[in-house]
């Protein structure tokens, strides 16, 4: 009885206490509206030049020309599907180990609301414009201060429209949502291919979903969304191309493994990155 | 010369006469007012009598019901009929403490906020009208949706509200209080009067009251209608009243009632502050094409209703019984569009364009009730003072159905729910009044209130996993809710009485919210309050009313607004406190003015400890923290070439401090001031009433959601953004009054 009296007497206090203060000080209903910067790049394979990898069937992929029109990203709150082992970061080894012994046992389910594919909770941030991003640039293309809310962010979303207004008359797209032009070379065969991408508007092909990312959103933080060139033709067989242009490259057809190839690679997890970096204050 | 000038008052908020009673009961022996003063709460049973120089009130036979909470008010309108007010609901502002906020078109039904609740269009106020429910029970806009509009305002001679739930009488959806509106009409004779106004505003009323009656008997038919002070927002409505009231015997009397409106209103809806600031809103490119722009021409909505009403009072020595029954059919259709394109996820699927958020609301229901009590009283100085008890029975029978529109057009798209309901709430009460001490007095109450719900959902699929099946479910539920009751009051002396109360209060389930079997269909709140009250008459006939109050609620499982459902949906527990303090001041013949400050706080606690707290949790969104309110009259006559001539300056003024917003964000300040001049000479009267004067643009509506008015195939943004709808810019309406006395010849 004394204890509830007492925390009777302190709610009392606290609730005087708060009178004087009602309406001038904090709304008090959580979060907080900041500001980020958000900045699109290319990457090159990891121990690789800019625009030279190699994938899974041997293939020494060069490209000359890669670029995609992005837009717009979303940051959720929630983790997504593709989200890494949160247990990894435990402090305590067999904390990590317990973790990962009874998350191997029992998978973690991820219900989502209603037909929903995908569902990060409560948005943190977002870019509504597009642009095209040249994958071979070195230079990050930055759009400046976007709109968010302070707190953890987990996973993000792009969306990959097709280029709108001046986007769509972009000569690096040459009309297409992707472009991609270089030379695959296995042992002596070397395959010069071009050709562009489109992605269907049914159901979500145009969206890249519930992509990894770690961090908490503050005020003037820097968000980098990086895309992977080298994932677009991971599992490509540039053999199978047959339509040659008079100038000798191969043409990327719609209905080529190349293109189904890229098709799933260009929305997947290792297409993307994303990093969040504290802007933090100058020294004086 | 004013409508409601009937004749006095002896209720609990009205300026006590001289010789009340320290207890705070109406007066046994006859007090008499003149016209001009407060007027007589009707379940006194008050007996008019005609006389040369007006209306005098006799008031006999056994006491009325004493308050059962320094929070409950019995406002006598009066002269504060004055006070520029386009409607019935907008008397509603005379509660202290409450605050109308509007988004929805002329005759859409006011959100309400009211001692740190945000009852939506009526879901935490229990609201009625000579007895007669008006919240309507699973409307498919809102559970609880209450609409006042079709009461012609001039015929409103009391509003009758209890903040809290404390008085056994009160039923369904008195969570956050309930208000009561009673009728009455003062004049005898017919007055007529027709007003032109700003934005092509036009009205016309003729109201009846026989001679041989006293201001219970009456007709009235009101028409109006207008442009609205931007594009979209037009009106127009048709209303009608009569009320007759016949004695029986010298102890029975009975009165019917009838009333039957219908209206039709476009609505420029809400639009997001980001866009009026960027000046990106389809309009043009002034400020205030600009401010009274709108996304969705396709808002607005149309309603019709009629009632009748029989009501049979018996008095004897020291009882008084009463049997009331009613019908009531009403329906009701809106068209709502909170989040432009965002939630036509089908569309979206496809790659198509979305089609548009437009929500249609409809409700169409047949409500029969019946209610009545016996009341009786002991000799003065036992220890048994009064009792009560009574039941409340009501039925609703009717339709609520959601329907999705295009934007284009406002083609109705998909059915997003398609309810037929069946609703029964039976009640019974029963309360009594000691006096252990003759400065103090006690008061018990227990009300035990059943719900019944059927519901067959209409909207269910053609399909499931094991194979075809009807597109119909059938649900029904039943619970009980025992609410007790509880009122202190001790007599401090010098006109001061503290007065304590407590109570359990109900709020039906939403039936859209219901599942089978589900035995506690309702939601639970509970309130205490303390209170100073202080009544007291200066000199010859000031008299002056104080209240100062302190209260605590918490409320199991609450409704908050989901712009997407368009609609108040569940969202968990929430506490609130606050204080309020009052005070009206009137004489009979020139003076009335009635102020209040109150403060309010409320709290959403975490989900996983939903516990009684002052303080836990987050602070609850959008709930005014201040609210000041004042009203105030003057009257006076002037000799003019030995012809008097009478005038009337009112004033009404309004302060919102800013509200909390989602984000740690404050909405702004909402400042209003309204004010009127009334000239009259014998029979005639002219008037202008100016309304915000400061022609402020206030933002009436402010919520923070989602919302996509870019475009059927532009990106959404996700984050959330205010909304506002704005008030009304300062409008002028000028009328011109003529009242035939009854007996005389024009």
């Amino acid at each position: 009885v004394n204890t509830r009296f007492r925390t009777f007497v302190r709610n009392i206090i606290v609730a005087v206490a708060l009178v004087p203060c009602a309406g001038a000080c904090d709304a008090g209903t959580g979060g907080r509206p900041i500001q980020f910067s958000l900045a699109l790049a290319g990457a090159a394979a990891p121990g690789q030049p800019l625009a030279v990898s190699t994938n899974t069937n041997g293939w020494q992929i060069t490209l000359e020309r890669a670029c995609i029109a992005v837009g717009p990203i979303y940051f959720f709150a929630g983790a997504g599907h593709l989200s890494p082992d949160e247990t990894a970061t435990r402090s305590s080894f067999m904390s990590r180990q317990l973790a990962r012994l009874s998350r191997s046992l029992i998978p973690p389910a991820r219900a989502l609301p209603g037909s929903h594919h995908f569902d990060g909770g409560e948005v943190r941030g977002e870019w509504l414009s597009q642009a095209v991003v040249d994958l071979l640039s070195p230079t990050p293309l930055s759009f400046g201060a976007q709109n968010g809310l302070e707190g953890k962010v987990g996973s993000y979303s792009l969306m990959l429209d097709p280029p709108g207004g001046d986007l769509a008359r972009d000569p690096c797209l040459s009309g297409h949502h992707a472009f991609a032009e270089g030379s695959a070379r296995r042992g002596v065969e070397m395959v010069r291919f071009r050709g562009g991408l489109d992605l269907e508007a049914t159901a979500d092909k145009r969206r890249a979903q519930g992509l990894p990312i770690s961090g908490h959103f503050t005020e003037g933080a820097t968000i980098l969304v990086t895309v992977h060139p080298a994932a677009w033709f991971a599992d490509a067989r540039f053999e199978s191309l047959h339509v040659k242009e008079p100038d000798g490259a191969f043409v990327i057809t719609g209905d080529s493994q190349v293109r189904a190839a890229w098709f799933v690679a260009v929305r997947s997890n290792a297409a993307f990155s994303a990093s969040v970096n504290l802007t933090l204050p100058a020294l004086p | 010369m004013d409508a409601n000038t009937a004749g006095g008052d002896a209720g609990a908020n009205a300026p006590a006469s001289a010789n009340a009673p320290a207890d705070g009961s109406v007066p046994t022996p006859a007090t008499t007012f003149t016209p001009g003063a407060v007027s007589s709460p009707a379940d006194t049973n008050s007996i008019p009598e005609a006389t040369s120089s007006g209306i005098q009130v006799r008031v006999r036979g056994a006491p009325a019901r004493p308050p059962v909470a320094a929070g409950e008010y019995r406002i006598a309108i009066g002269n504060l009929a004055e006070v520029p007010r386009r409607s019935a609901e907008d008397l509603l502002t005379l509660a202290p403490g409450l605050l109308l906020t509007s988004y929805g078109g002329e005759y859409h039904a006011s959100g309400v906020f009211l001692r740190g609740f945000d009852a939506g269009v009526g879901q935490d106020i229990e609201f009625s009208l000579q007895g007669i429910p008006l919240n309507e029970v699973s409307n498919a806009h809102g559970h609880g949706y209450a609409d006042a509009h079709f009461i012609i305002p001039e015929l409103v001679s009391e509003l009758g509200v209890v903040e809290g739930p404390f008085d056994p009488r009160q039923g369904d959806f008195a969570v956050a209080g309930s208000v009561r509106f009673t009728l009455g009409f003062g004049l005898r004779g017919v007055l007529a009067k027709a007003g032109l106004g700003s934005f092509g505003r036009r009205r016309v009323v003729a109201l009846w009251g026989p001679s041989s009656s006293g201001p219970d008997t009456f007709a009235g038919v009101d028409f109006e209608d207008g442009n609205g002070f931007g594009p979209n927002r037009a009106f127009s409505s048709a209303r009608a009243m009569a009320q007759t009231e016949l004695e029986l015997d010298g102890r029975t009397k009975v009165k019917l009632l009838a009333a039957a409106a219908a209206n039709r209103f476009d609505s420029a809806g809400v639009v997001r502050i980001d866009d009026l600031e960027a000046g990106r809103l389809p309009c043009g490119p002034a400020p205030d094409e600009q401010a009274f722009c709108l996304y969705d021409p396709n808002q607005g909505g149309a309603g019709a209703r009629i009632l009748l009403s029989s009501h049979l009072t018996r008095r004897a020595d020291r009882t008084i019984s009463d049997v009331q029954v009613w019908v009531s059919s009403r329906s009701l259709r809106l068209r709502e569009n909170f989040t432009g394109f965002l939630t036509d996820v089908e569309s979206r699927s496809l790659g198509l364009p979305q089609r548009g958020d437009g929500v249609e609301p409809s409700y169409h229901a047949l409500m029969i009730g019946s209610r009545g009590s016996l009341r009786w009283s002991s000799p003065d100085k036992a220890f048994l003072r009064d009792g009560e008890i009574g039941y409340f029975a009501r039925h609703d029978d009717g339709d609520a159905v959601l329907r999705r529109l295009r934007t284009t057009g406002g083609i109705p798209y998909k059915v997003d729910a398609d309810n037929k309901l069946r609703i029964s709430n039976i009640a019974a009460f029963a309360s009594a009044r000691v006096a252990p001490h003759q400065r103090l007095f006690l008061t018990a109450g227990l009300r035990l209130d059943s719900f019944l719900f059927s519901v067959v959902d209409r909207n269910r699929p053609a399909m499931d996993r094991v194979g075809s099946r009807l597109t119909s479910d059938a649900t029904d539920a039943y619970g009980l809710s025992l609410q007790p009751k509880m009122t202190a009051t001790g007599i401090l002396g010098g006109g001061f009485r503290a007065v304590g109360a407590f109570g359990i209060g109900t709020r039906s389930s939403d039936a859209q919210a219901l599942s089978d079997g589900e035995f506690a269909p309702f939601a639970r709140v509970g309130a205490a309050e303390t209170g100073l009250t202080w009544s007291r008459t200066w000199g010859e006939d000031l008299l002056t009313d104080g209240r100062l109050i302190g209260f605590f609620t918490h409320v199991d499982r609450d409704l908050l607004f989901d712009e997407q459902a368009g609609r108040n949906t569940l969202a968990g527990a929430s506490n609130r406190f606050g204080a309020l303090t009052s005070l009206r001041a009137a004489t009979p013949r020139s003076f009335d003015a009635l102020a209040s400050v109150t403060y309010a706080e409320a709290y959403q606690p975490p989900a996983d400890d939903p516990s009684v707290a002052f303080v836990k949790g987050r602070r609850l969104p959008y709930i005014p923290r201040w609210v000041a309110r004042l009203d105030a009259t003057w009257r006076r006559a002037i000799p003019v070439r030995d012809r008097p001539l009478e005038l009337v300056a009112a004033t009404g003024f309004t302060y919102v401090a800013p509200r909390p917003l989602p984000y740690e964000q404050l909405s702004d300040s909402v400042v209003t001031w309204d004010a009127a001049l009334r000239v009259a000479a014998g029979r005639f009267q002219v008037g202008l009433d100016v309304t915000n004067i400061l022609d402020r643009r206030n933002h009436d509506f402010v919520f923070n959601y989602v919302s996509n008015f870019r475009g059927p195939e532009a990106a959404a943004s996700m984050l959330p953004q205010r909304h506002v709808a704005l008030a009304a810019p300062r409008a002028l309406y000028v009328t011109l009054s003529y009242h035939q006395p009854a007996g005389d010849s024009p």
